[in-house]
């Protein structure tokens, strides 16, 4: 006797892909939004659309849910990653009003974080599946494989919370550490391919942080100083210590980008 | 005796009064600033999507939107702060792009409105704020409000955020002018605030070191201490004649940094300055660019009255190679037996003290076979020295 097994998911990434193809053949580029949702109805559906077209009016979008799965998804015609983007933070706040939101809004846009494969759009609906029941934040999807690990060692929020944003969106796997001690735990646990370190650290200072780095036998990644001293001589003890570059702030980003897209291709 | 009993206690009543009237006043501010904390929590939870949205498109075609819902005034001055630091920690696009988000969400025009008509606490948290916006149509207000302060460390709030907002080098020398007036010598202050200023620091700098005030000179010198240019060389060479000592040493500090060879002239007429600094800093920069055809400077500046030139001297020669080393321990035999002697002598064994731990390194390993032969040879010690290989 055969036995027939309905695969859901399959049902839900066809319907999307197609979606998403009418959507990039009318358009340059195609934003998606994944929700997982309770409840959705017909009338609820219908706000949701007309707010968000009330938010940016060029943007036109289609909204679907798969029953099954519980997901809610929206399809932007011409949507680039930053409109899709604030177009996920209204849809957010209005799934959280009607208290029908369960995980994390999963955003992408085709084929800005990927081609439109049937591999991707499957591995970006399984991300909006998995996290359901996790708080109701806002995640990027790319269909990059996760590339290097790096590690970033500041004690500004800012900086820190920038960067990880940044290389995570590029694919990269990210970790943080705000002083030095919590950086070279953190190092020995996960043996980055890079890490990005300030001098001026508390507990253990950067150069300190970089000669224990480069005193690891087996380890062959690179360091990259990111400070705001400026100084030659700072400069000069920082490469004595083993830094394989050195970014002074005020950041440049692509300055950065591409540093450590050079790194971590020679690793 | 009964009035008095009568004052003191009337003078209790009132120091009860008073002590409940300082505590409602010390829990009012514990609860307004408990209050505030919840608020910032609230808002971090709230405004993270946001923030990230921020973040993520801070470099992309499309101006950033405002927040799509709408803020209190506490909410509002969270999200200036985040904004002002990102201004800070970000050069270029991103830059452009925080100071234009700043501007829709209408938080430039709110401070230009304090910065004209608040109290004075008020104008300085607005100069501050305009600052960190880096809002230009703001600097002839802030220009007038740092002409009528006075000298306490507000100023330099002010005089930052012209530098901040600077149209034009013209507003970056009125504030710098304006300043001076208080006649107070914070040259290295005022240096980190011009660079602040998004105009060509180095001619400004090489500007004021032309000018015949020597307190423009010293801001100029105190700039130009972290460039390495040869032009920096020539516009500082002027100054190692300056009568002023401090105008002095700087202007040969800088000079030796950004000269890529020091002419003999130069070397023999700041050895035979008065000054031991300046002897001692001519005979680093020999060393440093490892000038060997000035060996027999170096040797003459072995004997000199200061026994930090000697000392200077006699390690400068030790980085000049073999010729370097022979000719040091050349001179020390020479003078054996007199005070200046004994000093090299002590020189050159703990130097051969320090080398002999450091000999995992080739350069070192090198030196210290080099110093080991030619002191077994000029002094001639009946101590053995191993030499290492």
């Amino acid at each position: 006797m055969a036995i027939v097994i309905r695969n859901n998911i399959q049902e839900i990434t066809l319907q999307l892909l197609q979606f998403v193809h009418l959507a990039t053949k009318k358009s340059a580029s195609c934003g998606v939004i994944l929700a997982p949702c309770k409840n959705m109805n017909p009338k609820t559906l219908e706000q949701a659309k007309l707010l968000m077209s009330n938010n940016d009016a060029s943007l036109s979008v289609q909204f679907f849910y798969d029953d099954p799965n519980q997901v809610l998804c929206a399809v932007l015609d011409n949507g680039t990653m930053g409109n899709t983007h604030y177009a996920s933070l209204v849809l957010k706040d209005f799934l959280q009003d009607q208290h029908l939101l369960q995980g994390q809004l999963i955003v992408s846009s085709f084929p800005e974080s990927g081609n439109p494969t049937k591999s991707t759009i499957e591995k970006f609906m399984l991300q909006a599946i998995r996290s359901k029941g996790k708080e109701g934040n806002i995640h990027f999807f790319t269909g990059a494989n996760a590339a290097a690990s790096v590690l970033i060692v500041d004690t500004d929020d800012i900086i820190r919370e920038f960067i990880k944003t940044r290389l995570e969106l590029k694919g990269y796997r990210v970790h943080e550490a705000k002083d030095g001690q919590e950086a070279y735990h953190v190092f020995v646990r996960e043996l980055p391919g890079l890490v990005i370190t300030e001098l001026n650290l508390p507990i253990i200072d950067g150069y300190q942080l970089i000669r224990k780095i480069q005193a690891t036998n087996s380890y062959e990644g690179e360091v990259i100083v990111l400070t705001d001293k400026q100084l030659t001589e700072n400069m000069s003890r920082a490469y004595e210590s083993g830094a394989a570059d050195y970014v002074t702030k005020p950041l440049s980003i692509s300055e950065l980008e591409w540093k450590i897209k050079r790194l971590t291709k020679n690793n | 005796m009964y009035i008095n009993f009568e004052v003191a206690v009337k003078f209790l009543y009132v120091l009860i009064i008073l002590n409940v009237v300082f505590v409602a006043a010390v829990y009012a501010i514990k609860i307004k600033r408990l209050r505030r904390t919840r608020i910032e929590r609230r808002f971090e939870v709230k405004f993270k999507d946001y923030f990230t949205y921020v973040l993520v498109n801070i470099e992309g075609k499309e101006p950033l939107q405002a927040p799509p819902f709408s803020l209190n005034k506490v909410e509002q001055e969270i999200l200036q702060e985040r904004l002002n630091d990102m201004i800070e920690n970000f050069t270029g696009t991103p830059r452009e792009k925080g100071k234009e988000l700043c501007q829709r969400l209408g938080l430039v025009h709110y401070h230009l409105d304090r910065l004209k008509k608040g109290s004075y606490a008020v104008k300085i948290d607005a100069a501050y704020h305009l600052g960190c916006m880096r809002v230009q149509e703001a600097v002839p207000d802030l220009l007038q409000l740092l002409a009528t302060h006075k000298l306490n460390s507000s100023l330099f709030v002010i005089a930052r955020s012209i530098a901040k907002c600077a149209r034009n080098e013209q507003d970056v020398k009125e504030m710098v002018k304006l300043l001076l007036s208080h006649n107070k010598g914070f040259y290295d202050l005022l240096v980190d605030m011009i660079k602040e200023a998004d105009i060509e620091h180095g001619a400004l700098f090489a500007e004021f070191i032309q000018r015949d005030s020597n307190e423009y000179i010293l801001i100029g010198l105190c700039g130009l201490r972290d460039y390495t240019e040869p032009t920096v060389a020539s516009a500082v060479y002027r100054l190692i004649d300056s009568e002023d000592r401090m105008i002095q040493s700087m202007a040969v500090e800088i000079y030796f940094k950004s000269v890529h060879f020091i002419p003999r002239n130069v070397v023999q007429k700041l050895l035979q300055h008065p000054l031991d600094e300046l002897r001692v800093l001519t005979i680093g920069a020999i060393a440093d660019q490892k000038l060997v055809t000035y060996i027999d400077v170096m040797k003459n500046a072995l004997l000199d009255e200061s026994k930090r030139v000697s000392a200077a001297s006699a390690k400068g020669l030790l980085l000049l190679g073999e010729e370097g080393i022979a000719t040091l321990c050349g001179v020390t035999a020479e003078v054996r037996g007199s005070e200046q002697g004994e000093y090299l002598q002590m020189l050159i064994e703990e130097e051969l003290k320090f080398l002999s731990v450091q000999l995992h390194d080739l350069v070192k390993l090198t030196r210290y076979n080099s110093l080991a032969y030619h002191y077994e040879k000029t002094l001639g010690k009946n101590k053995r020295i191993y030499r290492v290989v």
